[in-house]
């Protein structure tokens, strides 16, 4: 027993360390609360290798949420395809697949496109970020996001065609890397069927949180 | 919680007598540097408590001392080093730069199985060469965690020296190395506090105004390419260190003072210089080259300098590291209590198109800035070249348009300069054959540093075949650095003979720098399995091959 913990040791520190380790990461990337109450959240965590990663993605408010489950793999130098099942929920849960390309483009914006196929729709999904530098630790992340699906799935609020855009502007203190409380405002304005399914208008709010990792 | 973090924690809080007994066993605390002299040597490696940043932690020691007793020994002897492992995890000692058979080199998994915990290994070889050298642990991330130290073999230049002081310079940090390194996957720039703000950005539009702004921006966003990202590791994690925390080296005004400066970080690239004085370069990687005299010397991790200084009165040794991150400097002359005041930092410089291997071009009718660099040898008959394999993938982000041999670029950081910096072009072997090369290899530096993978022809170590050098051949090999970073090279058991255009210059350690290109020259002159690799240490994962010598 002993020596099979060593021979395990040993092949782990075979001429330098490094290389390809097993390693995870939770990052709260948005951990907030919203003037009008709405706390929100946005984690994801993986567990994985270079090439091979298996991600967990849950943003929600309140009462309402999407959870992911998807396998990443690296296809590219800045892209990984990313397959897997999402689970919306907003009173009742629906589930589709998923097929999404992960990555950083060019001008360095942070990237998800996500292929959303079941309940007999298909929607597109995405989400940008970028991250201006004021100092060291301030940092101003900008964020865009937005679905549009090809029809309506009134169980969960969800209107044929262009559902929301939502942008936010969070500025950002990294007291450490792990560790950052943040100020922003957000804007939500919900589109056509949607907007006559969920009702709102459009809602702009001033929020404060902390965005952190381990 | 780790067992380093427990240990910190229980000494503070004075429960260390309650550990089991194993575990404060042979737990040392750090004893002066010493040189330990003659043919037979008994090295302990083991935990010590050292305190260099501030606070007591453990360290990973030979014999308590961090570095580690320096090694003298003399050309011809035969050196018997027994080295006994009192950690709980293998460990292995290697003798950087040594010419010695490959079972002794010390490299587990290729030159050995390494030494188990409880073990001796006896490494007995004999010594072939002179000059300056060092070894340390090529286990893991144990070199980070204190495991090195200088070799010093007696030779024949500057015997007129007065005084002969080792200078080791090196990168400590309290953070587990294994932290380090996750770090680093997890967000590359984690250590990076160099990064454009924007402000950066409307200094530059003041200047050139906002076309010429944008487009100069426009190629390092289009391949997502930092001009900040000068090392991966910095002052933000390490603390700057010389000797055992050594501050004054003596000496008295006039008298030639021969310092040994060697590099043993595991990722620092150190500025060097002596305020108010000329350095003579006298020997390079231990190898005596032709005498030049400079003000300012970038020692690439892992290389050597010997160095002949006549100090006026009291004056510094001085270093920084590359990417201005840090300090530490230790006062040289007469008096210990002197009041020297500090040199000036020097600048903080960004990579340009040089350092993306675009010198001497033209983007748009703008010049990428960089002379061409003429340092081409002259290669009168065709060398055979043997082709590598090579993979397009994750680990080959970016590919050096126009990549040249940049020996007498100072580097980032020193090009604004404007004093004599040591260049490779300024360094010579005398007396040394040149024989031409039988056959050449081209190699790749390649590498991700948004995922921080490191690689050579895109493909890390884990995924690769041995290298096949044959006995007895002249082989010539290229590096094309297709990364943003320097790159020191060093191959075991054999020299590498660098090109400068017709001349060579003999050393272990080759820095290749970022969008560059150099060539070698190795007698192959060795048997057995070695390893070629780059010696930073959270890059040799992946930017490492085994070598096999083909008889």
């Amino acid at each position: 027993m002993k020596n099979l913990l060593f021979m395990s040791i040993f092949a782990i520190a075979l001429f330098a360390g490094g290389g390809d380790v097993l390693r995870y990461q939770v990052l709260f990337d948005r951990f907030e609360l919203q003037k009008s109450g709405t706390k929100v959240w946005d984690v994801r965590a993986y567990v994985g290798y270079d090439a091979n990663k298996l991600y967990i993605y849950s943003e929600g408010e309140d009462s309402s949420w999407q959870n992911e489950l998807v396998l990443s793999h690296a296809i590219s130098p800045f892209w990984d395809i990313q397959a897997g099942i999402e689970v919306d929920y907003e009173e009742r849960s629906k589930s589709f697949g998923e097929i999404t390309l992960s990555g950083l483009a060019p001008y360095w914006i942070e990237t998800r496109t996500k292929l959303l196929f079941g309940q007999g729709a298909v929607g597109v999904d995405f989400d940008f970020e970028y991250d201006t530098l004021f100092t060291q630790r301030l940092v101003l992340t900008s964020r865009i996001e937005s679905r549009w699906m090809s029809k309506s799935i009134e169980d969960i609020g969800m209107g044929g065609g262009l559902n929301y855009i939502e942008t936010g502007f969070r500025l950002r203190y990294e007291i450490r890397r792990e560790f950052a409380p943040y100020i922003g405002v957000s804007f939500t304005k919900n589109f056509g069927q949607t907007k006559q399914l969920v009702g709102e208008q459009s809602e702009s709010s001033l929020l404060v949180g902390v965005r952190f990792w381990f | 919680m780790d067992r380093r973090k427990f240990l910190q924690t229980s000494a503070a809080f004075g429960l260390i007598a309650m550990l089991p007994a194993s575990a404060k066993e042979g737990v040392g605390e750090q004893k002066p540097t010493v040189a330990l002299i003659g043919t037979q040597f008994d090295l302990h490696i083991k935990k010590t408590w050292v305190n260099i940043s501030g606070k007591p932690v453990l360290a990973n020691t030979v014999n308590d001392m961090l570095p580690a007793p320096t090694l003298r020994w003399k050309k011809g002897d035969v050196v018997t080093l027994r080295v006994t492992n009192h950690l709980d995890e293998p460990t292995s000692l290697h003798w950087h730069g040594i010419i010695l058979p490959f079972t002794m080199d010390g490299v587990p998994g290729v030159s050995f199985p390494g030494i188990m915990p409880g073990e001796t290994f006896v490494y007995r070889f004999k010594v072939q060469q002179t000059g300056t050298y060092w070894y340390h642990s090529h286990t893991g991330f144990q070199e980070q965690t204190g495991l090195h130290g200088a070799i010093v073999i007696d030779d024949d230049i500057a015997l007129d020296a007065d005084r002969d002081y080792v200078v080791a310079l090196y990168d400590w940090s309290d953070e587990d190395p294994d932290t380090i390194y996750r770090h680093l996957k997890l967000q590359s720039d984690y250590y990076n506090y160099h990064k454009r703000t924007i402000f950066d950005f409307t200094a530059e539009v003041r200047r050139w105004g906002l076309t010429e702004a944008l487009q100069r921006r426009a190629m390092w966003n289009r391949m997502r390419m930092d001009d900040r990202d000068i090392a991966d590791v910095t002052g933000a994690t390490y603390t700057y260190c010389i000797n055992d925390l050594q501050k004054h080296f003596y000496a008295r005004p006039g008298e030639k003072v021969r310092l040994r400066f060697i590099n043993q970080s595991a990722m620092t690239h150190f500025d060097v210089r002596i305020p108010g004085h000329k350095m003579r370069v006298i020997a390079a990687d231990g190898v005596a080259v032709k005498p030049v005299e400079v003000d300012d010397i970038r020692i690439a991790v892992a290389e050597s300098y010997d160095v002949i200084v006549v100090p006026k009165g009291d004056t510094l040794i001085y270093a920084e590291d590359m990417g201005r991150s840090g300090k530490v400097y230790a006062k040289l002359g007469p008096s210990v209590s002197a009041n020297v005041p500090l040199p000036e930092p020097y600048p903080y410089e960004p990579l340009t198109m040089v350092d993306m291997g675009m010198g001497g071009m033209k983007m748009r009718g703008m010049k990428c800035g960089g002379a061409m660099h003429t340092m081409e040898p002259a290669l009168p008959k065709p060398i055979p070249k043997t082709a590598l394999p090579k993979k397009e993938g994750i680990a080959w982000t970016m590919h050096a348009m126009n990549p040249q041999y940049r020996l007498d670029d100072p580097g980032v950081g020193l090009r604004s300069v404007k004093r004599k910096v040591l260049t490779y072009a300024d360094l010579e072997t005398p007396g040394l054959e040149n024989r031409y090369p039988d056959r050449e290899i081209v190699m790749y530096l390649t590498g991700n540093m948004e995922r921080y993978i490191w690689a050579i022809n895109g493909i890390p170590y884990y995924e690769s075949e041995p290298l096949e050098f044959r006995y007895g051949e002249r082989l010539r090999v290229t590096f094309i650095n297709d990364t943003m970073m320097n790159h020191p090279m060093h191959l075991h058991g054999m020299w590498s003979d660098l090109e400068i255009g017709d001349k060579i210059v003999r050393k272990h350690t080759i820095n290749v720098q970022p969008g560059s290109k150099v060539s070698l020259r190795i007698d192959v002159d060795a048997t057995g399995r070695w390893v070629y690799h780059c010696h930073l240490l959270y890059h040799m994962g992946g930017m490492f091959r085994e070598v096999k010598v083909l008889s």
